[in-house]
């Protein structure tokens, strides 16, 4: 009977001593240890949350500027073109106008020649007819008068 | 068994477990005073459980690291069983943390003397016939010993009325032994019945505990008994008896449990009574 006693109140407080005071404390520490843990993990997680917006939003920044550029070039582009079109055009224009008039100016001074060829040979040939009846100057006189009342205008136009 | 041929009498296999133990003649038998402090079988059996007890406990707890492996979440289960389960569920949670190492080594000691009880241990020589001297395999529990229970029960006893005392000072605590509402004339009586239903809490507890242990026991040497009896012509028959001394046996592991657990959560339970007093 005393034994029993003695027995037990050994074991009672070698166990108190030697295995419940380690196996709570080990205990309230794992406990502490996880709540840390948890802890720790949540704070990560927002932190990568916080990481995703941000890069969410700077790629979305990143897309809507890289369409405000594409746009734009795309403006220039446009404004570019219809300039480079005008340019040609006007230039084909004034091309086309200098050649008209380089050929109406040639065409002037063709007649001119032409005028002066016929004046000449007109001559020559009342010269020949009339022998010397006139003298030149009162010939190329009637000449003159003669070819204004011929419409070279109407022939220039014609060759046009 | 030490039983020659047919005359095995189960009642006679725990006479020699309060007897002091014998080494080379010498009787373990010693005496302080009037208290009888013989090493005895019990003893032994005792001193068997407690250092299983200590060992384990010690040892795992020794070597608990934060990253628990498998014997330490087991250990630690069984802890967290015995707080939360045991302790938590029958006492007031302010005098939980107070009372846990007292509930917690009376329900691993108690089991671990019901536990040992089914193993076969070595603990004597056979003392005749052709096998003397060899080693005796017997099964015992400390348990199964009426003086072990009681004392266990007794000390439950004393540490109710000494914390009911200590909380709430002694007037108060016999005083609530009595309802306030009773008539004046009934509560001399009604004391001595409260008494008295104290001092059968330490007789169910102890009995309780005792009876079911021998019972146990009784029902497997009954068993193996059997076989001696009905010796032995027919030999398959042991075969049979012995597959009851298994089925039995397992059982007897969950009363071990179970009733180290029933004494333990009502030992926690009149200890919180005293305490937390029903007015």
């Amino acid at each position: 009977m005393i034994w029993t006693v003695i027995t037990f109140v050994i074991v009672l407080l070698v166990l108190k001593k030697f295995a419940f005071g380690p196996i709570q404390n080990m205990i309230d520490q794992r406990r502490q240890a996880i709540a840390e843990s948890i802890e720790a993990a949540e704070e990560t997680r927002r932190e990568a949350e916080r990481l995703l917006a941000e890069y969410r939003e700077s790629i979305a920044n990143a897309k809507r500027e890289a369409e405000e550029i594409i746009e734009r070039a795309h403006k220039v582009g446009e404004s570019t073109k219809a300039e480079i079109v005008e340019e040609a055009r006007q230039q084909a224009h004034k091309e086309v106008e200098d050649a008209r008039k380089q050929v109406e100016r040639e065409t002037r001074k063709a007649i001119q020649e032409l005028k002066d060829e016929i004046a000449e040979l007109a001559i020559l040939a009342a010269g020949k007819v009339a022998s010397k009846s006139i003298d030149r100057e009162d010939h190329l006189q009637l000449v003159n008068e003669a070819l204004a009342e011929v419409d070279f205008d109407e022939l220039a136009s014609g060759g046009d | 068994m030490s039983a020659e041929g047919g005359n095995l009498n189960p009642a006679d296999e725990f006479e020699h477990a309060v007897h002091p133990i014998s080494i080379g003649g010498h009787e373990l038998s010693f005496h302080v005073g009037p208290i009888d402090m013989s090493i005895t079988t019990v003893v032994l059996y005792l001193w068997i459980a407690a250092a299983l007890v200590v060992v384990l406990f010690v040892g795992l707890a020794r070597v608990a690291k934060l990253m628990p492996d498998r014997k330490q979440v087991i250990i630690e289960s069984f802890y967290e069983f015995i707080r939360d389960g045991l302790v938590g569920a029958a006492m007031p949670a302010e005098v939980i943390k107070t009372w846990f190492p007292y509930i917690a080594t009376l329900f691993t000691f108690i089991l671990f003397n019901n536990l040992i009880g089914l193993v076969p241990l070595p603990l004597s020589l056979i003392d005749e016939g052709w096998a003397k001297n060899l080693p005796e395999f017997k099964t015992y529990a400390a348990t199964s010993n009426l003086n072990v229970t009681v004392t266990l029960a007794l000390m439950t006893f004393v540490l109710t009325h000494y914390s009911g005392i200590k909380h709430n000072g002694a007037f108060r605590y016999f005083k609530n032994w009595v309802p306030t509402t009773a008539p004046l004339v009934m509560k001399p009586l009604l004391f001595i019945l409260h008494g008295f239903s104290e001092i059968f809490k330490v007789v169910s507890l102890s009995v309780r505990l005792w009876a079911n242990m021998l019972a146990g026991h009784i029902v497997i040497l009954v068993f193996y008994s059997l076989i001696f009896m009905l010796s032995i012509e027919l030999a398959f028959m042991a075969l049979f008896i012995e597959a009851g001394v298994v089925a039995v046996s397992l059982f007897e592991i969950f009363v071990a449990g179970i009733q180290a657990f029933i004494f333990a959560i009502l030992s926690a339970v009149y200890i919180g009574g005293a305490i937390h007093q029903e007015h």
